[in-house]
């Protein structure tokens, strides 16, 4: 029934100098995740897209758009004759579809660009809704809070109409803001935390340290389901995963150290690693998925322990969030499920009963000195391990494995 | 031999059957165990979920495998009714026993369930729907397709009135619709659907409850945890793959196999209809995969018995009720006449049904008739 899609681009229209710069990396975002759809016309204005569905499925196009950020919302529109029968069967049409409650209120809203139409916009109004009003059950005037708004558009090219708007991811355009290391374990956290960096337009390489036989093939298979559906949000569709080995680290760090420290020196070695992964890819910073004061290690004064590492910007965008509020959108963003397959992970194991909540840096740097970390985690960077992962085709461990059956149906 | 019972159940295609018995050999190990082979088994499980999800245009529904269809639409009723126990409920008076019998069943726990009407098609009133619906009620069950007379429901424009009232969900019985006809509703639309395998040339013993994401049911099955913590028990991995088979193999062919068996019911109707004495049930829009016939003042079973002299096939009422010796309700509830009712006949027809078949059938319906 739709015939275009109105885009409304988000913050980023309130950039003044490098505007253009923001609106082609957006206009090429949109291209590139529309590129599957051939019918597909797509116009960029200044602050808008216009896309011509040209008889495509919208719901599929929709969908695609909820995954390219820095668009604030989007109206599904129909095009109609610029007279006011064809307008107001149209709207009849259209109120009939998306009204979604038995009693709705409503009001109309023209915008006449198209000055050769012989009729002012409040004239035009007054037409329309005395047409539809009695030509809909349940449908009642409330210009001041309606429950939804007949927008109709004379344009110059055409005349449409539009019923309210969905809301779009906002954020900035995808991959605008730099690159960015995102450490991923397999639990709730981590996939949400990079979301919320794919959001402000970071691009993302992820980290995932693997301690193999204590960890299993099945973790690694969650991390990459989880990056997957991460994928989704990045310009290309695609995203890089590092997987360090890290057995003989943490093995080394049970055997030398005082075990109320092992995992805030697990973490340091974590972020040392991290640190060297950033230098040698050129990526500029840091992003972890932890939260202030949901465990241990997440005390601000583990933070700053733990911090001290690096001299790279570490974001850490869950910060001040609440468990509720990191699980409300793991589930939007389809990680959830995937997030509480029950596998151990590298921070799940040698946790200590008692862990150090507050740890002090020069007790911490003495537990570090009783080893020399150093050969470990030279090699470990060397024999980091990497995989292409494009949200399009799923990568299965499991197919790659040498036990026979075929899982083509 | 000549078999006109497909609404029943079909027999299994060898296709599907080779995809049943190779995941049953290559993959026996439980889904839900930890170790690789679990796992592998688990994945496999998650593939055939999102492929048949796919293929069905349902990707925003969670997938329950179940073992029938009427399972399904066990879980899907009393899971809903109980979990919201003070609402109101809606359903039509030609539900498959599976759904009817489950609301009854409500009924006798103190719920109030509203029975829609049908006209004399089969087809239920979408103003007796709107009259009935109310912010209290949530749910309704309205079925694609009747199993007896092939009555094609309204959903699109139920699920338009339904939509007004967000407590309120839709759960359509698709056994009869699947494969069959092209739906003039998008299964997405739909909040919870179910389907059977073996009515799609699948094997017996597997069904599917599917049901969007944020919908929430109260436990009529105690056990493990397993598929959303819907249906405990260990998943049929073999089953729900040669379910995803059967779909892929059949879903696209919808249109097609329509059009043939289209053609043979038209074939049919003009021949059964000169035949004296029999009534044809039901509308021209019904399903033309079956075709439902009266022959008041003889018993359905007796004619039944009398085709099967010549390895015909056919049933009375619904196989899943047939042995009972009461009215076909379906009938009763579209003409109103009991003689009718018990007088009716089921013939089902398949796309790899022939003329020729149908010719013999009407041959041996003019001798039963003339005999009995």
């Amino acid at each position: 029934m739709y015939d275009l899609i109105m885009v409304r681009y988000g913050e980023m229209t309130l950039k003044k100098k490098n505007y253009r710069h923001f609106l082609k990396q957006i206009n090429n975002n949109i291209k590139s995740k529309l590129k599957d759809f051939p019918n597909l016309r797509v116009e960029n204005t200044n602050f808008r897209s216009y896309i011509y569905l040209n008889g495509e499925d919208h719901v599929p196009v929709i969908d695609k758009l909820n995954t390219v950020f820095g668009l604030s919302s989007y109206s599904l529109c129909v095009k109609t004759e610029p007279d006011y029968d064809h307008i107001a069967d149209k709207a009849v049409e259209l109120i009939k579809a998306e009204k979604k409650k038995a009693i709705c209120t409503f009001k109309v809203e023209t915008k006449r660009g198209d000055k050769t139409f012989p009729a002012t916009s409040p004239v035009i109004t007054k037409e329309i809704a005395a047409r539809v009003l009695p030509r809909v059950s349940g449908l009642v005037v409330d210009v001041h809070n309606p429950d939804l708004t007949l927008h109709i558009d004379l344009r110059s090219e055409g005349t449409y109409i539009y019923v309210n708007s969905v809301k779009g991811l906002g954020g900035l355009p995808a991959a605008i803001s730099g690159k960015g290391l995102l450490l991923i374990s397999g639990g709730i956290d981590s996939p949400v935390a990079g979301f919320l960096a794919l959001k402000k337009g970071i691009d993302l390489v992820a980290l995932h340290f693997a301690s193999p036989p204590f960890t299993s093939d099945m973790a690694l298979q969650k991390v990459i389901d989880l990056l997957q559906e991460i994928a989704k949000f990045t310009a290309t569709g695609k995203i890089t995963l590092l997987v360090c080995p890290f057995t003989e680290i943490q093995d080394a760090i049970r055997k030398n150290v005082d075990n109320i420290y092992n995992i805030t020196i697990m973490r340091r070695h974590m972020y040392r690693i991290a640190d060297a992964v950033c230098r040698e890819r050129d990526l500029g910073l840091i992003v972890s998925g932890e939260s202030i004061g949901q465990v241990a290690s997440q005390t601000v004064e583990s933070l700053k322990v733990i911090n001290e590492v690096t001299n790279l910007p570490v974001i850490r965008p869950l910060a001040t969030y609440d468990k509720v509020e990191i699980i409300k959108t793991a589930r939007e963003i389809g990680t959830y499920d995937i997030s509480i397959r029950p596998y151990e992970d590298c921070c799940t194991i040698f946790v200590p009963e008692h862990p150090v909540i507050k740890p002090d840096a020069r007790k911490v740097e003495f537990q570090e000195s009783k080893f020399d970390f150093s050969e470990l985690i030279k090699k470990a960077l060397q024999n980091m391990e990497s995989y292409e992962l494009d949200s399009k085709t799923k990568f299965s461990i499991f197919e790659k494995m040498k036990i026979p059956g075929n899982y083509e149906i | 031999m000549i078999y006109l019972d497909y609404a029943a159940t079909t027999p299994v295609d060898e296709d599907v059957l080779d995809t049943y018995a190779r995941i049953q050999k290559e993959f026996y190990a439980n889904t839900n165990s930890l170790h690789l082979l679990g796992q592998r088994s688990n994945y496999l499980f998650e593939k055939i979920k999102q492929e048949t999800a796919g293929l069905l245009g349902i990707n925003g529904h969670n997938l329950v495998f179940t073992g029938s269809a009427s399972e399904a639409n066990n879980i899907a009723i009393l899971g809903i009714a109980r979990k919201y126990p003070r609402g109101k409920i809606i359903t039509t008076k030609i539900e498959h026993p599976s759904v009817y019998a489950a609301y009854r069943q409500l009924e006798r726990e103190g719920l109030t369930v509203k029975y829609l009407d049908v006209d004399s098609a089969g087809v239920i009133d979408t103003k007796q729907l709107a009259g009935y619906l109310d912010s209290d009620v949530v749910l309704v069950s309205i079925m694609w397709v009747n199993n007896i007379v092939g009555a094609v429901q309204p959903i699109k424009e139920a699920a338009e009135l339904i939509k007004l009232y967000p407590k309120a969900k839709l759960h359509v019985d698709a056994a009869q619709g699947l494969c069959k006809i092209e739906p003039e509703f998008a299964l997405g639309d739909i909040d919870l659907l179910t389907f059977s395998s073996h009515k799609i040339y699948g094997p017996k013993g597997v069904g599917l409850l599917a049901f969007k994401k944020n919908i929430e049911f109260e436990k009529i099955m105690h056990g493990s945890d397993a598929q959303y913590n819907v249906r405990p028990g260990t998943v049929d991995l073999a089953g729900a793959a040669a379910f995803c088979k059967a779909v892929k193999k059949f879903y696209p062919e919808t249109s097609r196999n329509y059009k043939a068996v289209k053609r043979l019911n038209r074939r049919l109707r003009e021949k059964l209809g000169g035949l004296p004495g029999v009534i044809i049930n039901g509308g021209s829009d019904a399903s033309p995969y079956i075709f439902n016939i009266s022959i008041p003042g003889r018993n359905g079973e007796t004619i039944v018995h009398g085709l099967e002299k010549d390895a015909i096939f056919v049933s009375t009422g619904s196989a899943c009720s047939s042995k009972l010796k009461e009215p076909e309700r379906t009938i009763l509830n579209m003409t109103g006449s009991k003689d009718i009712a018990l007088s009716s006949v089921r013939i089902s027809l398949s796309h790899r049904t022939s003329d020729d078949d149908l010719d013999k059938l009407t041959e041996s319906l003019r001798r039963v008739i003339n005999n009995v």
